[in-house]
């Protein structure tokens, strides 16, 4: 366990665990929910996609082989889903997801690049780095301690940030490393 | 111009010239950082002396009054100073976040030798 003496957000906990996955040469990285949402059982899923299949980054998705719902807390999934397949050809059915796997090039490219978050915009930049992404359908729970760090009003923050990011930032990354 | 605009840019500009000095003589304000106000303000003060010549300016650029312009002037110098301390400010961030992640692998390293 790593404690940061600062608080200073979700993306600097991802990053200091990519220096550290980096430092300690891990060949792969998790991102993972500690509020309940996550089942560690899937995690083996993940990484083996990672060994096996040749991903760079798999994805815990609620939505392989299930529907997306047609619920409101889901426009803000399919507007980024839409967004990135426009930017990158590719369609990801659960951009939000927060489990993750990144294998050793991607945790190279976090080391790399200071600006990028576990948040769905990376995944854009992470493809259009030439990685291959890969969901794998996962089961999610309901929270069951804590809050969400997004309210009414953060949502729409959060919205225009990734649809501001994916579109006009990530978009234009150049493949070369 | 009208005489109290030049009246009430002066008076700013020279208090404002004045802060600028005693706070880096308090040392609460770095004089590289400093420097930009006072030449902002030496700017002001020079135009509301020489109003005929910010007239003149206004005139040929096709501003309506002249004090359009020195708003106008004050307005770029502005947005220009908040996307400057924004940058910087994204910098000290980034440099913060990077000491916070330091500290945070070495101590963890240090426990992991205990």
């Amino acid at each position: 366990m790593i404690s940061l003496p600062i608080n200073f957000g979700l993306t600097s906990a991802i990053q200091v665990g990519m220096k550290y996955a980096k430092q300690n040469n891990y060949d792969i990285a998790i991102q993972f929910d500690g509020d309940g949402q996550h089942d560690a059982k899937y995690l083996k899923k993940l990484v083996k996609e990672i060994e096996k299949n040749n991903v760079n980054v798999a994805i815990g998705s609620r939505f392989v082989e299930k529907k997306k719902p047609l619920s409101a807390r889901m426009l803000g999934s399919r507007l980024i889903s839409f967004a990135i397949k426009i930017t990158t050809g590719k369609k990801i059915n659960d951009p939000t997801s927060g489990m993750r796997a990144y294998d050793r090039k991607a945790i190279e490219l976090f080391n790399s690049n200071a600006s990028l978050t576990p948040e769905p915009d990376t995944i854009v930049y992470m493809l259009k780095k030439g990685l291959n992404v890969k969901e794998v359908q996962v089961e999610m729970r309901e929270r069951e301690f804590g809050e969400s760090y997004l309210n009414a009003f953060k949502s729409i923050k959060y919205m225009m940030n990734m649809m501001l990011s994916i579109l006009f930032i990530r978009s234009i990354t150049r493949k070369k490393i | 111009m009208s005489i109290t605009l030049r009246i009430i840019l002066l008076v700013g500009s020279v208090v404002s010239f004045i802060l600028c000095v005693r706070r880096i003589k308090q040392a609460k304000l770095k004089v590289e950082n400093s420097i930009i106000w006072m030449i902002g303000s030496l700017i002001l003060i020079l135009m509301s002396i020489f109003s005929d010549v910010v007239g003149w300016i206004s005139n040929k650029l096709g501003f309506m009054a002249p004090v359009n312009f020195v708003f106008f002037m004050i307005i770029v110098f502005l947005l220009i100073q908040v996307f400057v301390d924004n940058i910087r400010l994204s910098e000290l961030n980034e440099k913060i976040k990077n000491l916070n992640h330091y500290i945070a692998l070495k101590e963890n390293k240090e426990k992991n030798k205990e």
